[in-house]
């Protein structure tokens, strides 16, 4: 290999970051061999070689290899109590309603009414999702610890539920469509990153 | 380059029966089933977290965050989907937040390659392929997260592409180009070094 050869793949590799195994070893020849190249690109070089031989990059040290972490995890987990099934029904309190506001969002799929009761200590809220062929829809949200809550089908296929919340907050939530797909409420007036690839609709009261 | 396995031999981003098993038995309330999950991704999560963090105290710490979160993120899962690609990005997620929470990160790298070196040197080893990959490590450590993150779920974690579009959400393209910066990006910090 010459020092044009040896630009040329190490181009190549900056443009699809890949080289044979074997070219690899002949470019490191090379550079053992040139002194102008090693000057030129000795470091650039060491990340070619690295990336090309990754199982290796980075072993993990004895110590972090051989920790279990079963043990402490599984007591973070009973610490905090997480539970995924709440066999609680969920408790929503209703007080009394004089529909003095009514706001609608969107009426395609999903509708949203709000309902401010004239004592203002709670907001009805009925979410409402257009989805006549589904089996289940659920509403998931903060307000339910992400526990899904199921919603009843009216004759014209919307999936509704009213519940009451507090006032001047904002709630994350989720519909939650046959038990298994998650979507955002498509008439939200905004979502928001999930921080793990979704979105979260959010409601401001 | 070869595709090297994972470090859990034959790990394929591909759902498992058992896995799905497990988690349906998590969610049913048998905390117990999320110790079969625990053993059999520990490895790869620590290993992820020592990518990413290059810090023997953190990376046990950041692991078991990740587990938690994990954990706590179950229901959410949506079980007609790949467990490793969310896996993946509930780790990576956790893993962007603690890297955020931690002051001065560079002086911590380096007191862990500090630390390296004086081990080598302590056994009479010179070994100048692990010294390389010190000397990458911190470059790459160096890069903006964006590129960061993708350079090491390619290069460390051996992801294909599609993979960690699966993981991130973004799009190959996207990640090709990710991937064409951060090469761009580590010779241009790597050839101001002084070549040794």
């Amino acid at each position: 290999m010459n020092c044009k050869e040896y630009k040329e793949f190490t181009e190549q590799w900056l443009t699809n970051g890949k080289l044979a195994q074997d070219v690899i070893n002949k470019m490191e020849t090379h550079l053992a061999a040139c002194p102008l190249c090693r000057e030129e690109s000795r470091s650039f070089f060491q990340v070619i070689n690295s990336f090309s031989r990754s199982s290796s990059l980075d072993q993990l040290p004895q110590d972090i290899m051989e920790s279990d972490l079963r043990a402490s995890i599984m007591a973070k987990i009973s610490n905090k109590s997480i539970q995924f099934k709440s066999k609680k029904p969920f408790i929503y309190r209703i007080t009394a309603v004089a529909a003095s506001l009514i706001i609608i969002f969107g009426a395609v799929f999903g509708v949203i009414t709000l309902q401010r009761s004239n004592q203002s200590t709670e907001v009805i809220v009925c979410f409402t999702l257009y989805a006549p062929e589904a089996s289940t829809v659920s509403l998931v949200g903060d307000f339910t610890d992400w526990h899904p809550l199921e919603l009843d089908l009216d004759q014209q296929g919307n999936w509704i539920k009213s519940i009451g919340l507090k006032p001047e907050q904002s709630y994350l939530y989720n519909f939650l469509i046959n038990g298994q797909t998650w979507i955002p409420d498509p008439q939200a007036d905004m979502n928001i990153d999930d921080g793990f690839g979704g979105k979260n609709s959010v409601i401001n009261l | 380059m070869n595709h090297i396995e994972s470090p859990i031999s034959g790990v394929k981003l591909d759902n498992n029966f058992d896995d799905l098993e497990y988690i349906s038995r998590v969610l049913q309330g048998e905390t117990k089933a999320f110790e079969v999950l625990i053993e059999k991704y520990q490895l790869l999560i620590k290993k992820l977290a020592y990518n990413y963090l290059h810090h023997t105290e953190d990376v046990l710490d950041a692991s078991q965050d990740i587990f938690v979160e994990i954990y706590k993120s179950l229901p959410r899962f949506d079980l007609s989907k790949g467990f490793l690609p969310w896996l993946y990005s509930v780790a990576l997620n956790t893993l962007k937040k603690k890297y955020r929470k931690i002051k001065g990160h560079t002086l911590v790298i380096k007191k862990a390659q500090e630390q390296k070196r004086e081990d080598i040197e302590k056994n009479e080893i010179h070994n100048r392929a692990q010294e390389d990959r010190m000397v990458v490590k911190e470059a790459v450590h160096k890069l903006p997260e964006k590129l960061r993150e993708i350079i090491i779920l390619y290069y460390y974690e051996n992801l294909k592409v599609s993979e960690i579009s699966e993981i991130t959400g973004l799009s190959d393209e996207n990640i090709k180009s990710r991937l064409f910066r951060a090469r761009k990006k580590l010779k241009e910090d790597l050839q101001d070094m002084q070549p040794f």
